[in-house]
C-alpha cells in the first residue's frame, strides 16, 4: 500500500542525482495522498514539473505540513479537461474561484479508502471489536488480548492486500519459535476464500500456522455472530473440517475491511470523459488499457487510482506513468511532423460541418473540442473513425485512410473470382478480425477466393453507407468482424458496428432483401480458426442464397 | 508499526526499482542495445518499451517462435471479453516484429554469458554459433508449468486428463473444449485446482495466482457454448482475477458445481469415464463422481536454465527463501550489475502483470544504460 510504495520510491530516488536540463512540460497529479507525493517526487527528479491537485478539504490547506511541500499544490476540484496529450487545459474550482491550468500530462493518483465491515456483520465498533486499520496502526491494542479473532472475506470477497496485513500482525503477535512454551495467546482467523495470490503470501500463511494461528474456513455456512453487552463478539458455528460445533468469544475481534476507490472518481469520470470500471476505479476494464492508460491519450491512472494492488504494483505503475509522461513531453518537444505521424486521424471539413456536435458527444477519446468550430485534436485522436461514421453531414475524413479503397477492392474481387463464388466484403477491425485472418493466411490456411478484406482501424469506422456501397459495388454479403464487446480499444467499436449493421439489415427487410446478407461477428486476434469458420460458414450461406444482383431483380 | 516489523522479518524487502534515475529528456541512444532473454509477454513488452526510449534490443528465445506460454492461450470471450489478456500477447508479437529496433532470434540456445556489462552472449541457432553483446541484460525467462505425471491423476495414462494449459490450446484451436480421445465436446468436465501449487508435499509454498482465472473463465466459456455441460470445480480458495472478479465469480459459481476439496486420485472406468472421489464436508461422507474430461490446473514452477545458475551469485549470509524463483534480493543485486529481471521468473504472474513488469524492467534498464553512458565520459558525436 501507500507506505511501502513511498518507502520504495524514496530508496529509488536517493540513488539518483539531479539533472540540470530543464524540461518543458508539466504534469498535473490529481490526488492528495502519499501516492501523489511519491509520483510528484519522481517527476521532479526527471525534470518534469509536477503540480498537485489536492482535494479542497486537504489538511495542508489549513497550514498542516504535508508530504508534498516541495511541489506546487492547488486545492480544489477539476471541472473539465480540454485538449490532448501534451497540451491539456484543466479548469479547476478552487474555493469557489475558477482557475485554469495547463499541463502536458495528467496522472490520476487518488488513494483508495477502507470501509470496515462492521455493519454488514452486525457488529458495533468498540474497544473489543476494532477495524483492521486500527489494528495495523496500533497493534498495541492487541498485545494484552489472550484470544483474538480476525475476520476476513466472510461476507464479501477479500483481497491479498488485506490478508497480508492480517498475516503480518499475526507474526508480530505470535512468538516465532516452537521451542518456547506454547503461547498463551490464541489467534483465530475466520476466513471465506483466503486470498493468497501474491508472491510470498502462501508461505506467510504457512508461517502464521506454524507459529500457532488457527484458521477456520467457511464455504456456505459462516458462523453466527452476536455481540454481548461488554462489546465482546460471540461466534457460534460448525468447523467445516472437523464438523464439530464451536463457540468462541474472543477478547478482541478484528473486523476486516473493503478497499474501495476514491468516491471522487464518479464526478471526475463524468467531467473529464474518462472510463470507469465496475468497482469505480478510474480506468476502464479493458485489456488495451494495460497498464496505466486510460481512454484519453496523455491521461494516466496509476496505482490506487486504477486497482487494488500491493506495493510492487504501485511502484511499477509510478515508473510506467513517468515513462509514458516523459514520452508525451519528448514528442511535444520534437518537431511537429514527428508528433502527428501516428496512423490515421480524423479531420473535420469546416465547409460541410453543421455544428450538430455529434462528433463531440461520440468521441471515445475526448478528441473533439470547440475552438470555436468543432475541431479534432490531433494529439488526442486515436483514429478509430467513430465520429466519421456517425457524422450526418459526411464532414469528417480520415487522414491516411483511402476512402475509395474499399469500393475498388470489392469491384476488383467481383471481377476476379470464378462466377459461382460469392463476393464477401469483410470489414475488419485491424486489431482483431484482420489480424486473425492474416494469421490464418500466414499459417497457410486458404481464405475464400471471393473475399475482399477491408481493414479498418476500428469497427467504429463502419458506416451504414459503406455497407450499402459494398453491395452496390458487387458484394453478395457483408461480414463485419470486430473485437469482442469489452475488448475494443476505443470502447464501443463493436456496439457501434452492430448498431449500423442492424440498421442496414432492417432496411434490407423493408425492401424485401435478405437481411442475413449482413452479418456481424466478434473475434479475437488469436482466434484464426474461429475467424476462418465464421468466414466459410458465411460463404456457404451466400452460395445457397445466390448472387445479390439476381435477388435484386426479383 | 506492526507491518514494518513483520515486513522486515521477511527477507528481501529491498526495492526492485533500483535504477529509477535521472534521464535526459532528449536522449537518442545510438548504438546502445539491450539483450533480452525470453520473448514471452514480459520480454516482448520490455523490448517495445526500450524501443520507445530509442534503445535497440535483441530478444533471445529458445522456442521456435515468440510469445512464451501465452501464445497457446485461447480467447475466452463468450458474449463479451473476459480480459484474460491472451490477445495482448499476440499484439505484442505483432508490435515487436514490425519494430525496426527489435530483433527476435528464436530457436536459440545460450551457451555462455558474461557476468558484467557490457554483456557478451554466445548462442547456438540451427547449429550455427552466434555472438552478441549488449549494454544491459533483461532476464525474462518465465516459468515452467508443473508436470503432473507423478500426481495420482493419471495424466499421460488417461487421454482425457489434460492440463489447463492444454485445454487453453484445445479451445484456441477448435473454439471449444473437446476430449482428446474422440474430439467430442465433453458432457461432464472437472477442473482440479492447485495441482503443483500450494502443495507442502512438494515444497511448493506458493499460489500460482492465475489458474483460478484461467479455469473459471474457460468454465464460463464452455457453459455459454454448451449450457448443458456439467462442470465441477475443485478448489482450496478461489483467488481474485481481473477487475470484474466479483461479478464474474458471483455468476459462474451458480452455474457450476463448486467443491471446496481436492480429489485424491482419478481412475478410468472403461466405457464410463474418469472417476474421482473426495470427502464431502457437508454430508460427512465420501462422494464419487464420473466425468468425461478432467482438467488439472497446473501451477507455475521456477525455470532455471543452466546459464542462470552462472549469473546468479547467491549471498551465503542470506537465508534463502528457497522457492526457486529469482528472489527480490537477487533481483536487487543483479540490477546493480545491469541485469534486470522481468515477469514470471520472479514468481507466478498473469499476462497483465508480466506486460507491466516487462515495461518496468525496460524503464530500469534504460535508466541504467543512460547512466552508464553519462559516466563513461564524452557524448558521442556524429
Amino acid at each position: 500500500m501507500g507506505n511501502k510504495a513511498v518507502e520504495k520510491q524514496n530508496n529509488i530516488l536517493n540513488q539518483s542525482t539531479r539533472n540540470s536540463d530543464p524540461a518543458e512540460g508539466k504534469a498535473l497529479i490529481i490526488g492528495g495522498g502519499e501516492y501523489a507525493a511519491t509520483l510528484a517526487q519522481a517527476f521532479l527528479k526527471e525534470n518534469i514539473r509536477p503540480v498537485i491537485l489536492a482535494p479542497p478539504e486537504h489538511p495542508a490547506r489549513a497550514g498542516a505540513r504535508t508530504a508534498f511541500d516541495f511541489a506546487e499544490t492547488i486545492f480544489g476540484e477539476a471541472l473539465f479537461c480540454h485538449g490532448g496529450a501534451g497540451r491539456f487545459t484543466i479548469s479547476i474550482d478552487s474555493a469557489g474561484k475558477k482557475k485554469s491550468l495547463c499541463a502536458s500530462v495528467v496522472i490520476l493518483a487518488k488513494e483508495t479508502r477502507r470501509l470496515p465491515l462492521f455493519e454488514s456483520h452486525g457488529i458495533k465498533e468498540n474497544p473489543r471489536a476494532i477495524s483492521l486499520s486500527a489494528a495495523v496502526s496500533d497493534s498495541g491494542r492487541l498485545a494484552d488480548a489472550e484470544n483474538i479473532v480476525f475476520m476476513v472475506g466472510l461476507k464479501q470477497e477479500s483481497d491479498p492486500v488485506i490478508f497480508e496485513e492480517i498475516a503480518d500482525i499475526c507474526l508480530d503477535l505470535l512468538p516465532p519459535s516452537d521451542d518456547l512454551p506454547p503461547p498463551k495467546k490464541k489467534i483465530y482467523i475466520f476466513a471465506g476464500n483466503l486470498k493468497v495470490a501474491e508472491n510470498h503470501l502462501e508461505s506467510l500463511y504457512r508461517q502464521t500456522r506454524r507459529q500457532g494461528a488457527v484458521y477456520f474456513k467457511f464455504t456456505k455456512n459462516p458462523p453466527k455472530i452476536s455481540q454481548g453487552a461488554d462489546g465482546r463478539v460471540l461466534f457460534q458455528g460448525v468447523d467445516e473440517s472437523t464438523r464439530l460445533p464451536f463457540v468462541i468469544s474472543p477478547d478482541m475481534t478484528v473486523v476486516d475491511e473493503m478497499i474501495v476507490p476514491s468516491p471522487d472518481f464518479k464526478a471526475l469520470s463524468r467531467r473529464m470523459g474518462l472510463e470507469m470500471d465496475e468497482n469505480g476505479f478510474i480506468q476502464g476494464d479493458n485489456v488495451h488499457r494495460f497498464s496505466v492508460r486510460t481512454n484519453r491519450k496523455g491521461i494516466f491512472a496509476a496505482g490506487p487510482a486504477r486497482k487494488i494492488q500491493g506495493a510492487d504494483g504501485d511502484a511499477r505503475d509510478a515508473a510506467l506513468a513517468l515513462s509514458h509522461s516523459r514520452r508525451v513531453i519528448q514528442r511535444m518537444a520534437s518537431d511537429s511532423k514527428n508528433r502527428e505521424n501516428d496512423g490515421p486521424t480524423a479531420e473535420i471539413n469546416p465547409g460541410s460541418c453543421v455544428f450538430c456536435l455529434t462528433c463531440l458527444r461520440s468521441c471515445p477519446h475526448g478528441a473533439v473540442e470547440l475552438a470555436p468550430n468543432p475541431t479534432i485534436i490531433k494529439e488526442a485522436c486515436e483514429g478509430c473513425g467513430a465520429c466519421r461514421s456517425l457524422c450526418p453531414g459526411n464532414a469528417i475524413s480520415m487522414t491516411g485512410l483511402d476512402e475509395g479503397a474499399a469500393d475498388s477492392k470489392i469491384k476488383e474481387t467481383r471481377l476476379n473470382p470464378p462466377d459461382h463464388l460469392p463476393v464477401i466484403a469483410s470489414f475488419c477491425c485491424a486489431r482483431s478480425g484482420a489480424a486473425a485472418l492474416e494469421s490464418a493466411l500466414a499459417a497457410g490456411q486458404p481464405l475464400p477466393r471471393g473475399l475482399a478484406l477491408i481493414t479498418l482501424p476500428c469497427a467504429a469506422a463502419i458506416s451504414v453507407e459503406s455497407i450499402y456501397s459494398a453491395f452496390k459495388n458487387g458484394a453478395d454479403g457483408v461480414l463485419i468482424l470486430s473485437c469482442h464487446d469489452g475488448n475494443c480499444h476505443s470502447g464501443k467499436g463493436h456496439a457501434l458496428a452492430r448498431e449500423r449493421a442492424d440498421y442496414a439489415a432492417d432496411f434490407f427487410k423493408k425492401i424485401k432483401m435478405d437481411p442475413k446478407r449482413i452479418k456481424t461477428a466478434s473475434l479475437a486476434s488469436n482466434m484464426a480458426g474461429a475467424g476462418l469458420k465464421i468466414l466459410t460458414d458465411f460463404e456457404q450461406f451466400l452460395m445457397t442464397a445466390g448472387r445479390f444482383s439476381n435477388q435484386k431483380k426479383q | 508499526m506492526a507491518r514494518h516489523v513483520a515486513k522486515a522479518r521477511r527477507a528481501g524487502s529491498s526495492p526492485r526499482a533500483s535504477h529509477l534515475t535521472d534521464t535526459i529528456l532528449e536522449s537518442p541512444m545510438p548504438d546502445k542495445k539491450a539483450l533480452i532473454i525470453g520473448a514471452g509477454p514480459a520480454g516482448l513488452s520490455a523490448a517495445i518499451e526500450l524501443a520507445k526510449q530509442n534503445i535497440d534490443s535483441i530478444l533471445i528465445e529458445r522456442s521456435p517462435f515468440a510469445g512464451g506460454h501465452g501464445i497457446y492461450f485461447a480467447c475466452k470471450a463468450a458474449e463479451s471479453c473476459v480480459k484474460c489478456g491472451a490477445c495482448m500477447v499476440e499484439e505484442k508479437i505483432r508490435d515487436a516484429e514490425k519494430n525496426p529496433r527489435i530483433t527476435i532470434i528464436s530457436g536459440a540456445r545460450i551457451k555462455t554469458i558474461s557476468h558484467l556489462a557490457p554483456f557478451a552472449v554466445t548462442l547456438q541457432t540451427d547449429g550455427k554459433k552466434r555472438s552478441l553483446s549488449g549494454d544491459a541484460l533483461i532476464l525474462a525467462t518465465g516459468f515452467k508449468p508443473f508436470d503432473p505425471e507423478n500426481k495420482p491423476y493419471g495424466y499421460k495414462r488417461f487421454k482425457n486428463v489434460v492440463t489447463h494449459l492444454e485445454l487453453e490450446q484445445i479451445i484456441r484451436e477448435t473454439g471449444m473444449a473437446r476430449r482428446p480421445s474422440d474430439g467430442k465436446p465433453p458432457d461432464r468436465v472437472a477442473f482440479i485446482q492447485c495441482v503443483g501449487s500450494r502443495d507442502s508435499s512438494l515444497g511448493h509454498a506458493w499460489c500460482s495466482k492465475v489458474c483460478c482465472g484461467s479455469a473459471l473463465r474457460m468454465a464460463a466459456l464452455i457453459k455459454s457454448k454448451r449450457p448443458e455441460t456439467q462442470i465441477t470445480f475443485f478448489y482450496i480458495d478461489v483467488q481474485n482475477f481481473g477487475k470484474d472478479f466479483v461479478s464474474f465469480y458471483e455468476k459462474i459459481k451458480n452455474e457450476i458445481r463448486m467443491i471446496r476439496s481436492i480429489p485424491g486420485d482419478i481412475f478410468e472406468i472403461s466405457g464410463q469415464g474418469l472417476s474421482m472421489s473426495w470427502f464431502d464436508k457437508e454430508t460427512d461422507a465420501p462422494v464419487e463422481q464420473i466425468v468425461d474430461m478432467a482438467v488439472l490446473s497446473v501451477g507455475m514452477t521456477p525455470r532455471r536454465p543452466e546459464f542462470l545458475a552462472d549469473l546468479l551469485v547467491s549471498d551465503p549470509t542470506e537465508k534463502q527463501s528457497g522457492n526457486g524463483f529469482i528472489s527480490e534480493s537477487e533481483t536487487a543485486r543483479l540490477a546493480d550489475r545491469g541485469i534486470f529481471v522481468a515477469g514470471a521468473a520472479q514468481g507466478p504472474m498473469s499476462i497483465e502483470d508480466s506486460i507491466s513488469d516487462g515495461g518496468f524492467s525496460a524503464f530500469n534498464a534504460a535508466a541504467y544504460i543512460k547512466k552508464q553512458a553519462q559516466k563513461n565520459g564524452p557524448k558521442k558525436t556524429g
